[in-house]
């Protein structure tokens, strides 16, 4: 015989949720209560702290933009948007605990996110075992080929090598990299040198150097002994502007390409990156309507005078084909949303976006120089190129 | 011989940058023994009072003389409210101050947002020296570190301040029984390190990003030189300093950087295997 166990405490506690249970059915909310159609859980997993800090607010300032549009207009299939904001801190155990905690601890649908390359690395390593889905905002050196993650930033072929064919053709062919000592710029600089190759073009060095590097005056006093006819540079987040500050100060007159520039790096400082070369798949000055829509929204959310860059309109750009996917899929579960992410277009702020079969978004690439006030004008602009992973089709 | 200009002043400079950012630690964990992991962040407030400054109109050289004002004020503050608690516990003043550089942090980027701070330091350009253009403020930093160490030498060696310090960190019983006052002492030698770390602050800004986070790059490297050249002493610092910086800067032209850092590192292990009391210990 089992003893029941009534206290008074217990049956007041009962009494009183099954009365909240039936206020709530009362208000006509009854689609909450159900788990299967309760809210969808997204992950934003990004450096918020250390090295990508700055990047790290804009990107998770679209993010909250796109969720916050999306809940204010039935949400994804009539299921309200939540989300959970976790901090990498441009580490690999970070990104690690961090998305371990999203999938199995909150239990999220989808995660999204991330900057600094080797954070891609180690989020992956947790997410396509497990077999969730996990979606990159930031332009990086490709060559992944995973069905659980897409990616909407540029890869090498829709950065690099255009780039490249600019720059030997009007600057010179040869150049010298300086870069941070990671995935991203020693695989770039791998891109780099058979792209510079392929147009007769020759790289005189490549240096790479730890996180916090406070001296790059040995580097720039190789760089100007080497003589190349433009310095190419890969300093990831804060170590970039200390790169600047120093080039500037070294005298050097080659042309600056870095495909890390972008309106927010320039807007925080516009002396360092005036006249200064980058390749985006989205600059603030693109100009159509959705980009217009898509700024003043931003502005009036977190203030008009804050840039945004590609890496923050990728995310954005993710969040919105998430929603598509899940709503054409009609479920949240991971296998049916990643075939159907391969179907789905948006009019982004950038244009009309959709992924290509390696799981990597067709982007746009655009060459632009920054001028004094912080702004980049468009130089060349290739339109949209299909992303290419050789050997890659899932 | 003109291609050894760049090299030797870019030694010079590295060894200015670390002797700048080590000296008020060389008060504070060298002299006093409190292991201070908030060290980088009165770093951090120095070159964040330089941006104050030029937002209020002020300019670098006006930031130059508050900066230690405020780290000094600060540094004070802080001793009476939380340092004094910990004297003689290594444990409590570890996590102490790696909690206080945590919240220094948080609270700077909340106030001036995540993005790198825009300042204007002098002497932008390069000049001619021999013949070979060199960055005309690594001169100025050059010879402003090395003018800010002999000040801290003579204070230390021939002012009453540096005396009662030194004798109430040699024998705190004896010193106040010479009617030195250690607890006064003490709070004025954690605030000159503390000034002392938010002028390096100043004087890092026209080199590197000004972050919330500016002072992490600086904390490890801090301790390794008051630990190589020798905790206790003020020379040790200049010692310590020259080794590693004039080691690096000579190793990173001729291996990778990443390799010269991680060389460096081992031999200080070697370094403090068979003098375990640093270069020149007290």
């Amino acid at each position: 015989m089992t003893k029941l166990n009534l206290t008074r405490r217990e049956t007041i506690k009962k009494i009183g949720g099954g009365a909240a249970i039936l206020g709530a059915a009362a208000l006509g909310m009854p689609s909450i209560l159900s788990a299967a159609d309760g809210p969808i859980k997204l992950g934003f997993l990004s450096g918020l702290t250390g090295l990508e800090t700055i990047l790290g607010e804009t990107q998770l300032n679209c993010f909250k933009l796109a969720v916050s549009e999306i809940n204010g207009s039935n949400g994804i299939g009539g299921r309200q948007v939540e989300f959970i904001v976790e901090d990498d801190q441009t580490t690999t155990k970070g990104a690690i605990n961090k998305a371990r905690k999203l999938i199995n601890g909150d239990g999220v649908d989808a995660t999204i996110g991330l900057i600094a390359s080797l954070t891609h690395v180690a989020a992956r390593s947790v997410t396509t075992p497990a077999k969730k889905l996990l979606m990159y905002s930031t332009y990086y050196e490709g060559e992944v080929c995973e069905r659980y993650f897409k990616s909407t930033g540029q890869i090498p072929n829709q950065q690099i090598v255009p780039s490249v064919e600019w720059l030997t053709a009007n600057e010179g062919k040869s150049t010298y990299i300086i870069g941070s000592d990671y995935v991203w710029p020693r695989k770039s600089a791998d891109t780099i040198k058979a792209a510079m190759e392929a147009k007769g073009g020759k790289v005189l060095g490549a240096e790479f150097f730890p996180f916090g590097t406070q001296d790059f005056g040995p580097a720039l006093d190789r760089v100007k002994a080497a003589k190349p006819d433009f310095v190419w540079m890969m300093c990831a987040g804060n170590d970039l502007f200390t790169f600047l500050k120093q080039y500037k100060s070294f005298g050097l007159s080659q042309q600056l390409f870095s495909q890390g520039l972008d309106d927010v790096v320039s807007g925080a400082d516009p002396e360092l990156t005036v006249g200064a070369l980058s390749n985006q798949a989205y600059f603030m000055n693109i100009d159509n309507p959705q980009n217009v829509a898509f700024k003043k929204a931003y502005g009036d959310m977190f203030g008009a005078d804050k840039p945004i860059n590609a890496i923050g309109e990728a995310a954005y750009d993710a969040v919105y084909l998430y929603k598509l996917a899940v709503e054409k899929a009609g479920t949240t579960e991971t296998e049916a949303v990643i075939d159907a992410l391969g179907t789905v277009e948006f009019d982004a702020p950038q244009g009309h976006v959709s992924f290509a079969s390696n799981g990597v978004m067709r982007s746009n690439s655009i060459l632009a120089r920054a001028n004094a006030a912080g702004a980049w004008e468009t130089v060349e602009n290739y339109g949209q190129i299909d992303p290419i992973v050789t050997g890659c089709s899932l | 011989m003109s291609a050894y200009i760049p090299y030797f002043l870019n030694s010079l400079t590295l060894i200015s940058i670390l002797l700048l950012v080590s000296m008020g630690m060389a008060i504070i964990f060298g002299l006093m023994n409190v292991v201070n992991l908030a060290h980088g962040e009165f770093i951090t407030i120095g070159a964040f009072t330089l941006v104050v400054v030029e937002r209020v109109g002020g300019n670098f050289w006006l930031a130059l003389i508050v900066a230690p004002v405020v780290g000094y004020i600060f540094g004070l503050i802080l001793e009476r409210v939380l340092i004094r608690r910990v004297y003689g516990n290594a444990l409590h003043a570890l996590l102490m101050t790696w909690g206080l550089s945590l919240i220094l942090q948080q609270v700077i980027q909340l106030i001036f947002t995540a993005n790198p701070q825009s300042i204007k330091g002098p002497f932008p350009g390069a000049i001619s020296i021999f013949g070979e253009n060199y960055p005309a403020y690594r001169l100025f930093l050059i010879c402003f570190a090395l003018a800010v160490f002999v000040v801290t030498v003579l204070v230390f060696k021939k002012t009453k301040f540096g005396l009662d310090l030194r004798a109430s960190i040699q024998s705190p019983e004896m010193a106040s029984v010479m009617g030195v006052n250690p607890a006064k002492i003490n709070a004025h030698a954690f605030a000159s390190g503390a000034a002392l770390a938010a002028l390096a602050g100043v004087l890092l800004a026209p080199l590197t990003a000004v972050t919330a986070y500016m002072g992490l790059n600086y904390l490890a490297r801090s301790f390794f030189v008051v630990l190589i050249g020798g905790a206790g002493s003020i020379s040790g610092v200049a010692a310590g300093s020259v080794l590693i910086g004039g080691l690096e800067t000579f190793l990173s032209y001729q291996i990778p950087v990443t390799v010269a850092q991680a060389a460096v590192l081992i031999l200080a292990i070697v370094i403090l295997r068979f003098r375990p009391k640093g270069i020149l210990p007290a």
